[in-house]
């Protein structure tokens, strides 16, 4: 394989749902190289679960192109198209009554040649992707009687079982309690240690989440008064990088940035995504990890 | 073994044991030695139990496969074939070809099933019209639903306006198609009705993982490396030929596709490997059982078999809406 060859790249991607309708995405450009990530932060509306979509081939660009290893993804039948991107969408509250195991299974589909049975090669993808998501113990439960979290991980270990270099996640951690997503943290923690780590495009409403990878920015700390006498008690200890993650900001369909965490962070960049320049965000640095992170709105309850 | 292998494996012995046994019980059971013997009762038992039993094994086989297919694609257990207009399709066929039609032929077949054929594709081209929009606009199957009763009554309507201009002859034919029979004399109509139901049912058998996905939204099966585009062209394909052959045939018998593949459901659960079979082996089985009913209930007159089916399947109807609510 061509190593100049991104493994996805998108070049001046547009979509709307008819001649002449509104765009709903537009002018969207970048690409992703293999064990990469990208967050997709914006409003709601901008376009983030349309652009996983149109990845997907759900929907079909309107304009520009969408390459997977140099080919376009509308040449690509189904099944070859399965073998290179696994979508998570949102969370969805009925699910038919399968299996766990079943359920995972079918993330092999791609993979699997009709009227066979599943290979060793299949069953042993099931197996690491029911470890990876610690659903062992859930093999045999139905979907439909599982909460929100197992549920959420089952449709990861499904999405991993389909074996693809590029994984899509559509609010992963959304209608998740504290704890489930503790442990949603610590599966994709988990999985970004794999040596075969799919690249992930994650798209979230969660700031914070999106942002983690950003490392200590002492100087802009300063300034802000709120953490001045915080910022002697902690002892910041950037954690080493994981992995190099972009931040892909939409708003009104249009790709208003493309950057890494802490470019993300500085000035007024959040501010102008989510039209909140009347109200800056609220920046501190995080007591353990001396990263900088948001803080939630107190000021308008009181 | 399993608990689901014991489940497939019953309902094969109870299949076989239907179809051996429900030829000798009707208005008067034949016994053993009658069949093997040559007289008026073998004659019976070979030239009308024996082709009656088949048919209605085989018409059974194809509702219910249809009904289980219609089931995944729509994501929704009163989705069939049936109740989405096919029947007053050919109805509606069968009726202007008893009220207009010049008796014809075509390729051996008759022109009154020929007629309740085309309308069957017809109610079912508009059906894949409507699955089309809805998918791509993001309809619920609920809408889906609604357009199919819309649809139904609009046959009806155009039904009941034919009948209404036919005389009192023709007007009793039409009624009496439309609550389905399976009386046949010889093997004629089996015969017929192969070129149908087997490329039909060619096309529906092989789909159970597709199915599978599809229970999980148009979107997640795409995701997953469905050509849905594809399976639903090949559904409605099979579903036209098969379902619609049958039809035209035996009439609209209702309930069958929609009972059988959810009662399996109850049985096996989702997974469409065990259920293709199963609801097969079952609506087979069912349909045979309703016929015998049928022709046994107030001998020597007999029950129209879609009255049977729809007064069994009535209930279940509201039972299935009812407890989806809950």
């Amino acid at each position: 394989m061509n190593n100049s060859v991104p493994l996805l790249e998108v070049r001046n991607l547009g979509y709307r749902l008819a001649d002449g309708g509104n765009w709903l995405l537009r002018k969207i450009n970048f690409s992703l190289d293999a064990g990469e990530a990208i967050n997709v932060i914006g409003p709601n509306g901008a376009g983030k679960t349309t652009l996983l979509k149109c990845l997907i081939h759900i929907y079909q660009a309107s304009e520009g192109q969408i390459l997977i290893q140099g080919r376009d993804i509308s040449e690509l039948k189904r099944k070859e198209l399965a073998q290179f991107i696994a979508w998570v969408p949102q969370n969805e509250e009925d699910s038919p009554p399968f299996l766990v195991e079943e359920y995972v299974l079918m993330g092999r589909y791609s993979r699997l040649r009709p009227f066979h049975r599943p290979g060793p090669e299949d069953i042993q993808a099931v197996e690491e992707a029911l470890e990876t998501c610690g659903l062992q113990s859930f093999r045999k439960r139905q979907l439909s009687t599982l909460s929100g979290g197992e549920r959420q991980k089952a449709h990861i270990a499904a999405a991993l079982a389909q074996a693809a270099p590029i994984l899509l996640l559509d609010e992963p951690g959304s209608f998740l309690d504290p704890k489930q997503s503790l442990e949603m943290d610590k599966l994709f923690t988990s999985l970004n240690k794999r040596a075969d780590k799919p690249a992930i495009i994650t798209v979230t409403h969660d700031l914070n989440r999106a942002l983690v990878h950003a490392t200590s920015s002492r100087l802009t700390i300063q300034n802000t008064p709120l953490n001045s006498n915080s910022i002697s008690i902690s002892q910041p200890n950037p954690k080493p990088k994981l992995n190099p993650t972009r931040i892909l900001g939409i708003a009104n369909g249009e790709c208003q940035f493309l950057e890494d965490c802490d470019e993300v962070l500085k000035e007024d960049k959040l501010e102008k995504l989510f039209d909140r320049q009347h109200r800056p965000f609220l920046r501190a640095m995080h007591p353990e990890t001396g990263q900088l992170c948001l803080l939630p709105d107190v000021h308008e309850f009181s | 073994m399993k608990r689901e292998h014991w489940i497939l494996l019953l309902l094969v012995v109870f299949a076989i044991l239907t179809l051996f046994v429900s030829p000798f019980l009707g208005m008067e059971s034949v016994s053993l030695r009658q069949v093997i013997s040559p007289g008026i009762e073998s004659k019976i038992f070979w030239n009308l139990r024996v082709p009656r039993s088949v048919l209605a094994f085989l018409a059974g086989a194809c509702l219910a496969m249809g009904g289980l297919a219609f089931q995944a694609l729509f994501r929704n257990s009163l989705a069939t074939p049936y109740t989405l207009g096919v029947a007053s399709g050919a109805s509606l066929g069968a009726g202007l070809f008893v009220r207009f039609g010049v008796v014809f032929s075509f390729l051996g077949l008759d022109g009154l099933p020929l007629s309740a054929f085309i309308g069957a594709c017809v109610a079912m081209a508009m059906v894949y019209g409507l699955a089309k929009l809805a998918s791509e606009r993001g309809f619920s199957s609920f809408t889906l639903l609604l357009a199919g009763v819309a649809m139904n009554y609009f046959f009806s309507s155009l039904l009941l306006m034919t009948q209404y201009l036919s005389d009192f002859t023709k007007s009793f034919q039409i009624l009496r198609w439309t609550m389905g029979g399976l009386e046949t004399v010889g093997y004629q109509s089996i015969y017929q009705m192969l070129p149908f139901i087997i490329p039909g049912m060619g096309l529906l058998l092989g789909l159970s993982r597709e199915l599978d996905l599809l229970l999980h939204g148009e979107a997640m099966a795409i995701a997953r490396g469905v050509d849905v585009e594809k399976v639903r062209r090949r559904i409605f394909l099979g579903t036209s030929l098969s379902v619609g052959g049958v039809v035209a045939f035996c009439g609209p018998i209702g309930f069958v596709g929609l009972m059988a593949p959810h009662i399996c459901r109850l049985m096996l659960g989702p997974g469409h490997a065990r259920l293709i079979p199963a609801s097969i082996l079952f609506g087979a089985s069912f349909l045979c059982w309703c016929d015998t009913l049928a022709r046994s209930l107030i001998a020597p007159a007999e029950i129209p078999v879609g009255v049977i089916t729809a007064l069994l399947g009535g209930p279940f109807f509201l039972w299935l809406l009812v407890k989806k609510r809950t």
